[in-house]
């Protein structure tokens, strides 16, 4: 792991991050549409059933908030601004979207969003370790 | 510059070219009128099959573009690039590029291989990034 300070390593993180979500979903995808529809042009847009709606959801929202993080994690990094408040920010928005996921498959209403505010604390620490320092 | 960065660029274009393809037909297919608007109502018709396609098509690239920019990234900052990250980044191209003729003609299971192909080589960056 040499080489890598825990901004970097952050970003291998939501790289993981997103891989377990495009997996979670194509496989509940996979599941309840079968393989023909998976692989094919996709051209009905088929009901795909609970899990795979809110696994599909789920992967939206992750994506729709990782370029923020990606931005801050990056200028961290450039910037040479990688300390404990940056540090705390990305496992703190690590570990809630990694429970926001869960939670949002399993169908947990204020759970979940208390876990997406969770992360939105961490980019808002992270910013802050940015800015000062 | 970077192998690795020029791809990035190029993987970026390659969005630019589908989002404005993309566009265009659209446009000239519903009528920019719709378009114009704040899009609150559902558009007066379905996009045609070829359409949808490459519509789905250009989602999937912007879904696995964030990680490829991870990884190419992770790899230039850690000073992890090396001949197989560099040739990672071509093959990652090159399955982008022909994920679109795949998805638009239903090459199956041609598409679902590109798919992994190209999923695999970003894979293969992260891991060289990390060791």
């Amino acid at each position: 792991m040499s080489g890598l300070d825990p901004a970097l390593l952050g970003l291998v993180g939501l790289a993981v991050l997103v891989m377990a979500h495009v997996a979670a979903q194509g496989a509940a995808g996979l599941m309840s549409a079968g393989v023909a529809w998976s692989v094919g042009p996709r051209d009905a847009g088929l009901d795909r059933g609970v899990l795979a709606g809110r696994l599909e959801r789920a992967l939206r929202n992750l994506l729709e908030t990782a370029p923020a993080f990606l931005a801050l994690a990056v200028v961290a990094h450039l910037a040479g601004r990688v300390g404990p408040l940056v540090g705390l920010g990305i496992a703190l928005w690590l570990a809630a979207r990694a429970g926001y996921v869960v939670a949002y498959a399993a169908g947990c209403g204020w759970p979940g969003t208390a876990l997406w505010h969770l992360a939105g604390a961490g980019l808002i620490l992270m910013l802050i370790g940015v800015l000062s320092a | 510059m970077n192998v690795e960065l020029t791809v990035l660029i190029l993987a970026a274009l390659l969005a630019v070219v589908q989002l404005g393809w993309n566009a265009v037909r659209a446009n000239l297919e519903l009528g920019p009128a719709w378009f114009l608007t704040p899009r609150d109502d559902a558009p007066p018709q379905q996009l045609p099959t070829d359409l949808g396609r490459l519509k789905r098509a250009y989602e999937n690239h912007m879904e696995t573009l964030p990680l490829f920019a991870i990884a190419v990234l992770a790899v230039v900052l850690a000073d992890k690039s090396s001949a197989l990250t560099a040739a990672c980044a071509w093959v990652y191209l090159g399955a982008r590029v022909l994920f679109v003729p795949a998805y638009r003609f239903g090459w199956v299971p041609g598409r679902s291989i590109i798919w992994a192909v190209g999923f695999a080589a970003i894979v293969l960056m992260l891991l060289a990034a990390l060791f």
